[in-house]
């Protein structure tokens, strides 16, 4: 079987020029991370970095078929899809559910389609904290337990009322 | 510290050509008694560069056990530091050193046979990680062992980690860890060269952490700035001649080729994978226990018998032909590669049959790329801090000027089968004016 996760990315990338969000590197890393919440298996390693979690492995991929002229790179923080390789691997399901992913992440969480670069931090590093907290099965997943350890990445780089407000409005859409 | 070796009751020892001894808890060596981590004696940790460097015979299984041993080097030392402040009690360091010794034991229960020429293949979309991930979980005569401390030990390994686990984690997968800490050396050592040395007792020992504004630093001191400099520059100069190697690399190409038509048909390949959100959900961990190097050589003695030529090219029966092989620091490296490869297609010549490339960027440290995604300058968060004179905390990367200085490298290969060699030479002494 070819690589899938570079069909998933494919895929994304299609699918988020078409629902016209800016396909930047932060909209594209966060958008790719918020994908296994709503089920695709996306196999790309995500570390919490420097802006929220970062997968050195998409950027490679981006560079990639920047380098075959798939995209086209719009200054050195996004691109722009050329023309995307054929995804004969992808099922419909689960190309369904990347659709799903980007209507919901940008229609109803975040409510427009140039989010900023914090909303797009935030977001992203809040997802990361309730993924952490439910795979180490340690403690509850808490509004109060999700800012602490957002908190313990971001220090007091954001104010808690708004951190606050991104934890309630992604359980709100969040389905597990 | 005072000695871990007494407190955690680690009296079994293996002896080891790198570290000495290597010292186990009852526990541990139930861990590495079990046939699933004894599989590892049968997973080759530097697949076929041992067709460059023919001692590079060792296993993933004496690497873990490494792994293992510098993980503990790099915790006393970061604990034993004058200038750490990490507030843990003695039993809260006895915990957290037996489960990051467990984590590190464990951090490749989860490779596939040849490592990540197959993983791509039989794990995708998911990986070798999460494969261990469900062995931790699933496995009852490691889970067992683990017992409570499953769960952290996952924690320690998973990419997404409480932040209480920051400290270990960067031990077992950061940029300056017990891994890459181990495998250096131990590759070094085995293939016989030098590229991957370091100063590994200073090392060891080079490291502290403090929390500022509730973030955990890991830094070093000033006056040992070049042990980590020579360590990324060590790793570099590694990954360029060692398993970037262009006849490793070749080889490589040959296997993913050779599994791209066989593999598929192999039943004991079959491991009766399923996942979701990212996760395994089934995997058939007796099968998975059976496969290994020894079970694909099996399968490339078969097709070699029956006259495949790229199985005979895995039996070390010939080799891809290297027709361009250059770096970004060349000018105009990027066209050519590409107009090389249009000409070749032009030429009739077949991807992945008659001719294959390769392409790889490297760069000295990870951490140079922070600042990918935003114009801010802004620290990443697994940044490694030196600590000056005065106390204070500076971002390595501005700090030395050897490691600011560097700038990724791109190696740019094309391969041919030996038919098609001389009239792609041709085509590249053509395109660049000379051959490579």
């Amino acid at each position: 079987m070819a690589d899938l996760n570079r069909q998933i990315v494919c895929e994304l990338l299609d699918v988020m020029q078409e629902h016209g969000v800016e396909l930047t590197k932060i909209n594209i890393q966060k958008t790719a991370y918020f994908l296994t919440a709503w089920g695709v298996s996306l196999g790309l390693r995500f570390r919490p970095y420097t802006y929220g979690p970062y997968s050195g492995e998409l950027s490679r991929c981006l560079e990639d078929l920047a380098f075959w002229d798939n995209l086209a790179k719009k200054g050195d923080k996004a691109y722009e899809v050329l023309e995307l390789p054929e995804r004969p691997d992808l099922r419909l399901d689960e190309k369904a559910r990347i659709s799903a992913c980007v209507t919901a992440l940008y229609d109803a969480i975040l409510g427009k389609k140039a989010p900023s670069f914090d909303e797009m931090e935030v977001y992203g590093t809040v997802l990361y904290c309730r993924n952490a907290l439910k795979a180490a099965a340690e403690e509850d997943v808490t509004e109060d337990a999700i800012l602490k350890q957002f908190k313990a990445w971001k220090g007091d780089a954001y104010p808690d009322a708004k951190v606050r407000a991104a934890i309630q409005n992604l359980e709100r859409h969040l389905v597990a | 510290m005072r000695d871990w070796r007494q407190d955690l009751n680690a009296n079994r020892k293996i002896r080891d050509p790198l570290h000495g001894y290597v010292y186990l808890t009852e526990e541990e060596r139930r861990i590495v008694d079990t046939p699933i981590f004894q599989r590892l004696r049968r997973v080759g940790q530097l697949a076929l560069t041992k067709y460059v460097y023919p001692a590079a015979e060792h296993s993933r299984f004496v690497h873990s056990l490494g792994a293992m041993h510098c993980a503990t080097q790099l915790f006393t030392g970061i604990i034993g530091n004058p200038d750490s402040d990490i507030p843990l009690d003695h039993v809260d360091k006895l915990t957290n050193l037996k489960r990051l010794r467990y984590a590190a034991l464990l951090h490749d229960i989860g490779h596939v046979a040849f490592s990540h020429a197959a993983e791509d293949m039989i794990l995708t979309p998911l990986k070798h990680e999460h494969l261990g991930r469900y062995i931790i979980q699933n496995h009852a005569p490691i889970a067992e062992v683990l017992d409570e401390h499953a769960p952290p030990v996952i924690g320690i390994l998973s990419d997404q980690f409480l932040a209480k686990y920051q400290l270990l984690h960067q031990i077992i997968s950061g940029h300056l860890d017990a891994d890459r800490a181990d495998y250096l050396m131990r590759d070094s050592y085995a293939c016989g060269v030098k590229y991957g040395e370091y100063d590994v007792a200073r090392y060891m020992q080079a490291f502290g952490a403090t929390r500022q504004d509730g973030i955990l630093k890991l830094f070093v001191n000033e006056r040992d700035v070049f042990v980590v400099e020579a360590f990324l520059m060590a790793r570099y100069h590694y990954n360029m001649q060692v398993p970037y190697h262009r006849t490793r690399t070749g080889y490589d190409l040959v296997l993913k080729r050779f599994f791209r038509e066989f593999l598929p048909t192999w039943e004991d390949a079959q491991l009766d994978l399923d996942w979701a959100n990212g996760v395994f959900t089934r995997v058939d961990l007796e099968k998975f226990e059976w496969f290994d190097d020894y079970t694909i050589f099996g399968h490339i003695k078969q097709e070699a018998r029956a006259g495949n030529p790229w199985a005979k090219m895995l039996l070390r029966g010939g080799h891809l032909c290297p027709v361009y092989d250059t770096t970004s620091t060349v000018n105009g490296a990027e066209e050519a590669y590409k107009a090389v490869l249009e000409q070749l297609r032009a030429a009739g010549l077949r991807k992945d049959e008659d001719f294959f490339h390769w392409m790889k960027t490297e760069q000295v440290s990870k951490l140079a790329a922070s600042d990918d995604e935003g114009n801010e300058f802004r620290l990443n968060q697994e940044t490694i801090y030196v600590r000056t004179k005065d106390a204070g905390l500076v971002d390595i990367m501005s700090y030395s000027t050897i490691l600011s200085a560097l700038r990724p490298v791109t190696i740019y290969r094309i391969y041919t089968t030996e038919t098609h060699r001389l009239m792609a030479e041709e085509l590249v002494r053509k395109t660049c004016g000379k051959t490579y």
